[in-house]
């Protein structure tokens, strides 16, 4: 199965990467808006006419009961009127919106219905998608009067074939025939290069309004994900915590235990039969060295020294070394970044891997490290084994996605069953 | 003497084994987890029980769940707790249910290093003493220091009741606290009387009745009315 936590925030408005840009001067993307334009041009005055008179209607028939409904449905309406707008854009422009969504229902029931309807009414997402679309309507009517206009001058230019004598205006005026053609030229070059204009300014004007991001919007966002990020942390240290625990009671306490144990028996051996009491020694001296091992690794998983002292680069190579199954390692990292965002990194990383080496029957695995441009610090594991891993609340996926979420970055799990699992991982270097 | 360990680390489960058999017990059955303990305790019929605190699955109390279902069931089993730290309630649980008076012992998963003194332990139970280790008596007694009547007592008085609390004999605690019997009698005697409980007690039933005095006072044989401070948190 395929997860992917939903640890990260919506990708922000302002995403327009240069593949928009380049398709809106392509002749057949202006061709298009031309035409969304034209058809705006026809049905928007009435739709705007028509959603206008909902609210009238809806406001006045409040105190009839009836009003209340209307009030209701035109939310409905607007947000999908704004929800069109956006997948319009999307549509138009490449711009890679995220599409309108829903205010969520923080409530149960009736009430939270209510709120989020409410909520939903005073959105200005949802408002700045009406408004660019009111004024794409407007935009449009002028397009149409635009193309009258290219067919008005269009005929003119052609007059001198079918009039004889002087041109009539329509205004009471006239002109010599022979200037026809020049003005008619002149006019419907004038109509193309407004048509095309406005086509332009269209782009422009939704870049403005819908495509940038919405500052209030990025700030509720942002405190959401910041109370998430608290919430992560205090659950990251909550789980690993648990862990160390458990790492040292069933671990290294069972075998300081039986060290304890076989040193005793080997004390009471000791007069009575020195060979087993011998014996017992080099056993409980095997088990030391063991539970110092133990220790070592129980440490190295609560902090890696390494990582402090050498960077992200030396500790993967360490990581890389110890790993049961071969890893091919592809860093490429230029000065350092800051240690939560580290730590988080190398930490998803070693989970992964440890993962791959238990679960994943894999045969080899595949780690690329890079810092990207904006300072983010990226990372993604690969490995060809049989997939199927999911994150279990408490579990090493679930400590590691808490962890990177605390450090304000994402985490993308894919593990379809049968495999290849991939988990990429970005962090902000600054974090 | 016929054992049965119930211990989920193998390490600890085979030196259990190990020592054990060394010191001339028989180990009937050494079970990974709890799910065929009644089963195998029927089967094989043991004359001591020895339970892990943390057992699969969930590895919270399901060594003292077990211990508390064995005890309903066999009331004169004697039943042997090893913890991997004190957990004060889990032994007052324990000694709560202790209304029948069964051998009882809780003790540190540590004290198994003490060969000596562990087997010993072992034996004190099978012959139907409690054994309580001494951390977790000084946890009751902690617990219960706000008692208006174990205020009462005086330190010396103190230092005897969390002895006897251990289960150890008159003459034990004499050599320990270096008096002479006659002297940690009459100690006794004066904890019994302050404390309410009956002073010809002897043996189990004194140690049961020191402990069900301190884990929980009202209970213990003592008619008196509870007290009011600080029992209950």
């Amino acid at each position: 199965m395929s997860t992917a936590p939903s640890y990260s925030p919506p990708p922000s408005g302002a995403a327009a990467g240069p593949l928009p840009a380049a398709a809106a001067r392509t002749p057949l993307r202006l061709f298009l808006t031309i035409l969304e334009l034209a058809a705006l041009g026809v049905i928007g005055s009435g739709l705007v006419g028509f959603l206008t008179a909902w609210l009238f209607g809806g406001v006045g028939l409040l105190f009839v009961g009836v009003g209340i409904v209307m009030l209701v449905g035109l939310v409905y309406a607007l947000f999908g009127l704004g929800w069109f707008e956006i997948a319009r854009l999307n549509g138009l422009y490449g711009f890679d919106l995220p599409a309108l969504r829903w205010r969520p229902r923080e409530r149960p029931g009736f009430g939270g219905w209510l709120l989020s309807l409410w909520r939903q009414a005073y959105n200005g997402r949802m408002w700045r998608a009406i408004a660019n679309f009111a004024i794409a309507c407007a935009l449009g009517s002028l397009v149409l009067r635009l193309m009258t206009w290219f067919g008005w001058s269009a005929v003119t230019a052609f007059a001198p074939l079918f009039t004889g004598g002087d041109v009539d205006t329509g205004w009471g005026t006239s002109y010599p025939r022979a200037w026809a053609p020049v003005l008619g030229g002149a006019g419907a070059a004038a109509a193309v290069v407004g048509i095309i204009s406005l086509a332009l300014l269209h782009r422009v004007i939704s870049r403005g309004i819908v495509a940038t991001p919405d500052r209030n919007l990025d700030l509720s966002e942002q405190v959401r994900t910041t109370t998430a990020q608290r919430a992560g942390a205090v659950r990251a240290a909550d789980v690993e915590r648990t862990r160390i625990e458990r790492d040292l009671h069933d671990g290294v306490q069972p075998r300081l235990v039986s060290v304890g144990m076989t040193l005793g028996m080997a004390q009471q051996k000791i007069d009575t039969d020195p060979e087993a009491a011998k014996a017992l020694i080099a056993e409980a001296h095997t088990s030391t060295k063991a539970a110092i091992t133990e220790l070592r690794q129980l440490a190295r998983g609560i902090h890696a020294s390494v990582l402090d002292d050498r960077g992200l680069d030396a500790a993967l190579s360490a990581l890389a070394g110890r790993s049961p199954v071969p890893v091919a390692l592809d860093v490429r990292l230029d000065g350092r970044c800051s240690r939560d965002a580290e730590a988080a990194v190398y930490f998803a990383i070693a989970e992964s891997l440890t993962n791959a080496a238990k679960h994943s029957r894999a045969s080899e695995c595949r780690v690329v490290v890079r810092k990207r441009d904006g300072g983010t610090l990226w990372a993604r594991v690969e490995d060809n084994g049989i997939g199927g891993a999911t994150v279990i609340a408490g579990g090493g996926l679930d400590g590691i996605g808490n962890r990177v979420l605390a450090a304000g970055g994402t985490i993308r799990l894919d593990s379809p069953v049968g495999g290849p699992t991939s988990l990429e991982v970005s962090v902000p270097c600054a974090s | 003497m016929r054992i049965l360990i119930c211990e989920d680390s193998v390490l600890l489960r085979e030196g259990l084994v190990r020592l054990l058999e060394d010191a001339g017990h028989t180990v009937v059955a050494a079970l990974p987890d709890a799910t065929e303990l009644d089963e195998t305790v029927d089967a094989r019929d043991p004359e001591l029980c020895i339970l892990d605190v943390r057992l699969p699955p969930t590895f919270v109390d399901e060594g003292i769940r077990a211990a508390l279902s064995l005890r309903k069931r066999l009331p004169q089993l004697p039943l042997l707790v090893l913890s991997q730290y004190v957990e004060e309630r889990y032994a007052s649980d324990l000694i709560a249910a202790q209304g029948s008076a069964g051998p009882l012992g809780y003790l540190l998963k540590d004290r198994v290093a003490d060969v000596a003194e562990f087997i010993e332990s072992v034996q004190r139970i099978a012959a139907g003493s409690t054994v309580l280790d001494p951390e977790v008596v000084a946890q009751l007694l902690t617990r219960r220091s706000q008692d208006d009547r174990m205020r009462s007592l005086t330190d010396r008085e103190r230092t005897v009741l969390a002895m006897i609390a251990e289960g150890r004999s008159n003459q034990a605690i004499a050599g320990t606290l270096f008096l002479s019997e006659a002297s940690v009698e009459k100690h006794i005697t004066a904890i019994f009387q302050k404390l309410g409980l009956e002073p010809d007690e002897s043996g189990n039933r004194r140690v049961l009745a020191a402990i069900a005095h301190i884990s929980s006072t009202g209970r213990g044989g003592s008619p008196a009315a509870p007290s009011q401070t600080g029992t209950n948190r």
